[in-house]
């Protein structure tokens, strides 16, 4: 790595700051908790040579300095595999969560905990790690066709991920008392009782850095684009599979290790990125210094946290101390990386866009009739007409409508961002609004004693409104340029997934209602919501041919469309509200998993739906429809139990987007 | 549409409903039927637990299987229809059903209005959430032993079978006695009362628990005097188990016995002296918040395994 020894100059500060500092703090919040256990002379011998009838020497030796090690290596082993990651799939959005690593192993473990705990007794890292390796060889088989393209591995890792994550989720949802230890694994506590997993980590982390080190050209010539690559004498399908398999290792060896450590693969590129590293060899090295800064500093932060009756999952609350760092950087991020959406990924455009429009047309009052009047009975499955229906219509109806509604309003929020953005991964969840009405809802939760379906409403109104409004007073400074809006807003996700992550690892009762929420449930729909989402669906279809303008010609560029009579930054401020706003409505009637607000415009894309009035209308009624019948599915299928439409959208949809994906 | 979140009796529901186009299209109207006194439905686990206690079998219990496993006492008879997910029990079976009533814990409070549709509601807490974080009352008890013994006695008041709670009570009391009967030559240790979670963390029970309460009644000390939450438990990893060398661990939860081995073999752990001396006793599941019956639950187990 020749080059990483000059270190560029820059007009920034340049990456050693941050990381330094990160340093310092580590340093110091460490000497103090080390402090706390043990005098500054006795550390030493702690660390090399323990008095076994001292347990304070023994607590430090078994408990704080591999802890401070396996932080220092998992955090390192992060910031690579993001930069590496990044890299390969030309995506500032891109790390190691995105691609079903740890979705992966936390199923593998889910599955091993319930049905095969010889399993467990042979090491948690063992189940993990070939959960992790059975999803990243479905991700490379998945892409391989496309010549690991970054716009295939980034969706395949996506959907893989999501599709994972909805089939444990449903694990969860039935077996929530049994998988505690499962909750406690994916919320990325560090804590350490013997030197196990360092020695565990080590060696394997260290042959994967040489690894990463020996690809360091190739992966730079990536860099130029595809065909800058290959006229170099670059195998570019070569190349990436090398850094994606490095990165994936790395990801599933910290995952296995200690589980899902949020936030640091993404944020540890983007500091040494925005603070002045800019060729891969400077962002190879400092990237995973920062890693493993930040999640030191983090963990001894939370070390020094004051004792409570549960204890802070240091893999989640790496985000409270990444989301400020990188909101205060995101000003100062020049304009990144070219768009995702190559050339090569559009699929043929449809002859007839409005026959395929009119075909999702007339399924949707079909889909409609049979979810309400098609279900299991008293005496099993049949069609309910006559005095049965009107005695189950009204439990029925409302829901159906809901979904249909709410998925199309995901839908066409998650069409539209994709559009603006030129981000396939550009999901309406990740706007951060929907974190907005979760963390409002369960700040109700666990502040009133007994919400009811309208204050949760309120609760959860309140709190999207106020991301979306700190999210448009961070925009304006530079006029909503939409990387800058997304990083905003998974850095506004990952809180909310801190709360949830905790709250799940304390075991409390209340969590029940929260956690089938939390995975796309119409259950708690009424009369009242169950009309208000029509209402907002139609609205936003009848935006479409206000906007279809707007969203045909920001892709071109802000230029183009400026030149064209588009003010690029009003447009977007109007479409990011709209989709928030949709968003936001959606999360507070079915619930925040939107998977679907990624699969409708995709399904409507591959249906060659490309123009942008056609595209979003197609993508309200793909994503209704899909809604709708997973409802009506999870209604019925295991009754009188039920299964979350969110949760079931993606289990039926996950596949079919992979198999589209793969014969494209 | 008529309004529909206010307290629309059912008989006039369902004529609105048979009188939308759905209705007409599927058939014309149905009257409603006059509802037969159709039993008490438990929508939780604890509110099932206090039904059977006061000798009434839940019409409709939601996760039976898992109750079964998990809760085990009161036994459920196996004509009670399972309703679902404790989460979402299900509204169009509840509708079906059509209890007289609904016995509920209150944490379905976003559907209330239209489980009122179907059935009045009663509220039954047999655990006290607003005890606040590892506080005991000033005479050094938790008080959720007279929180849930109160909250039986008003379910019974308001179902009419107030005497079926002084049975349950006196139950639960002989239950006591037994226990310290069997324990009365026994050297008793300060006991340790958790949950082992995972390989390393385990759930413990702290000084708001109902356990605390019982542990008083046996005349035994609880050793964690550490925080605990809303529902009187913490979550700790082992090595904070170490502020009494003379404590005994009781592990609830039958799974608990192979991580505990597995957590002796550890150096850190190898020094703790219940692990190292044997002392730990498993018992069989018990609802930790479950109220009267599962603190007779608790005493007995307790009270046969500790002997």
């Amino acid at each position: 790595m020749a080059d990483t020894a000059i270190p560029t100059p820059s007009r920034r500060f340049g990456p050693a700051w941050p990381v330094t500092g990160l340093f310092l703090l580590a340093g110091l919040a460490s000497f103090l908790v080390l402090g706390r256990q043990l005098p500054p002379e006795l550390w030493w011998r702690a660390l090399v040579d323990p008095d076994p009838a001292r347990l304070d020497q023994l607590a430090a030796h078994y408990v704080l300095f591999p802890r401070f090690a396996v932080a220092l290596m998992v955090g390192a082993a992060l910031g690579l595999a993001g930069t590496i990651l990044q890299q390969v799939l030309r995506n500032p959005l891109a790390e190691p969560a995105t691609l079903g690593i740890s979705a992966g192993a936390h199923l593998s473990l889910a599955v091993a905990t319930l049905w095969l705990p010889e399993a467990l007794a042979l090491g948690r890292e063992w189940v993990a790690l070939a959960g992790a390796g059975l999803s990243a060889a479905a991700l490379l088989a998945l892409s391989w066709r496309k010549g690991l393209s970054p716009v295939t591995v980034v969706l395949a890792g996506l959907v893989l991920s999501l599709y994972a994550g909805s089939v444990s989720g449903v694990m969860v949802l039935f077996n929530h008392d049994l998988l505690i230890g499962l909750f406690l694994w994916g919320a990325g506590f560090l804590d350490q009782q013997d030197w196990g997993m360092a020695a565990f980590l080590a060696p394997r982390l260290a042959v994967l850095a040489v690894a990463a080190a020996l690809v360091l050209r190739p992966l730079v010539l990536l860099g130029l684009g595809e065909g800058g690559a290959r006229s170099l004498g670059l195998s570019v399908v070569g190349a990436r599979l090398a850094g994606l398999l490095i990165a994936v290792m790395l990801a599933a060896l910290t995952v296995a290790a200690v589980g899902v450590v949020s936030f640091v693969g993404l944020a540890a590129p983007t500091i040494v990125g925005m603070a002045g590293a800019r060729r891969l060899g400077q962002r190879m090295l400092w990237a995973p210094l920062c890693g493993a800064a930040l999640l030191w500093a983090t963990d001894a932060l939370v070390l020094m946290a004051p004792v409570t009756y549960r204890e802070l999952p240091t893999g989640a609350v790496t985000a409270v101390l990444g989301v400020p760092m990188l909101l205060w950087l995101l000003p100062r991020l020049r304009t990144s990386a070219p768009p995702v959406m190559s050339a090569a990924a559009q699929p043929p455009r449809a002859s007839r866009p409005a026959l395929v429009l009119a075909g999702a047309a007339l399924l949707l009052p079909l889909a409609l009739w049979m979810a309400v009047a098609f279900g299991p009975g008293p005496d099993g499955w049949g069609w309910s007409s006559g005095g049965d229906l009107a005695a189950l219509w009204p439990w029925r109806l409302p829901r159906a409508l809901a979904a249909l509604s709410g998925g199309a309003m995901l839908a066409v929020a998650g069409a539209m961002l994709q559009r603006m953005t030129g981000n396939p991964l550009a999901a309406p969840e990740i706007l951060g609004v929907s974190s907005g009405a979760i963390l409002g809802v369960i700040v109700l939760m666990f502040s009133a004693d007994a919400p009811e379906r309208g204050a949760q409403i309120a609760a959860g109104g309140a709190g999207a409104v106020a991301v979306l409004a700190a999210m448009l007073a961070l925009g304006r400074k530079d006029g909503f340029s939409p990387d800058r809006l997304l990083l905003a807003g998974i850095a506004t996700s990952s809180i909310s997934g801190v709360v949830v992550a905790v709250l799940m690892a304390g075991q409390d009762p209340r969590l029940q209602t929260l956690v089938t929420w939390l995975s796309g449930s119409t259950y708690m729909v009424g009369w009242t919501d169950g009309l208000a989402a029509v209402l907002l669906a139609l609205l936003a279809i009848g935006a479409i041919p206000f906007v279809a303008r707007w969203l045909d010609l920001l892709p071109l560029g802000g230029g183009v469309a400026a030149a064209l009579g588009v003010s690029p930054s009003l447009s977007r401020i109007a479409l990011f509200s709209l989709s928030a706003l949709l968003t936001a409505a959606a999360t507070l009637i079915v619930g925040p998993l939107s998977f679907v607000g990624l699969m409708g415009p995709h399904l409507a894309r591959m249906l060659g739906l490309q123009r942008a009035a056609a595209h979003l209308a197609g993508s309200a009624m793909l994503g209704g429809l899909i809604m709708l019948i997973a409802d009506w599915l999870g209604r019925s299928v295991i009754f009188p139990y039920q299964v979350p439409a969110g949760l079931l959208a993606s289990m039926i949809g996950g596949p079919f987007l992979l198999w589209l994906l793969g014969r494209r | 549409m008529p309004d529909m979140t206010g307290a629309v009796d059912r008989r006039r529901f369902l004529h609105a409903a048979a009188a939308l186009p759905l209705g007409l299209l599927a058939g014309g109207a149905r009257s409603a039927e006059p509802r037969a006194d159709g039993g008490v439905c438990a929508l939780d686990w604890t509110s099932a637990q206090a039904l059977l206690s006061l000798g009434i079998v839940p019409h409709g219990l939601p996760e039976i299987d898992r109750y079964r496993r998990s809760v085990i006492e009161p036994a459920v008879p196996s004509s009670v229809p399972d309703i679902g997910a404790r989460a979402e029990p299900n509204l169009e079976l509840l509708d079906r059903l059509a209890p007289a009533r609904f016995v509920t814990d209150g944490m379905l409070s976003a559907v209330r209005g239209r489980l009122e549709r179907i059935a009045p509601l009663t509220l039954y807490q047999s655990f006290d959430t607003g005890s606040g974080e590892g506080q005991g009352t000033e005479n050094g008890g938790s008080g959720q032993l007279a929180f849930a013994v109160a909250s039986l006695r008003r379910l019974a008041g308001e179902l009419g079978v107030s005497e079926a709670a002084e049975l349950a009570v006196a139950r639960f009391e002989r239950a006591l006695d037994e226990a310290r009967a069997r324990l009365s030559g026994v050297p008793l240790r300060p006991l340790y009362v958790l949950s082992v979670l995972d390989g390393r963390r385990v759930l413990i029970h702290g000084r708001n628990s109902l356990y605390q309460d019982l542990l008083d009644r046996l005349g035994i000390e609880n050793a964690w005097t550490g925080p605990s939450g809303p529902y009187g438990h913490a979550t700790v990893t082992m090595d904070r188990l170490t502020g009494r060398p003379d404590a005994e661990l009781v592990n609830i939860g039958s799974e608990g016995q192979r991580a505990l081995e597995a957590l002796a073999d550890l150096p850190l752990f190898a020094g703790l002296p219940f692990l190292r001396e044997g002392r730990v006793t498993i018992l069989p599941p018990i609802l930790f918040y479950g109220g009267v019956p599962a603190a007779e639950r608790f005493v007995r187990l307790l009270g046969e395994r500790l002997a």
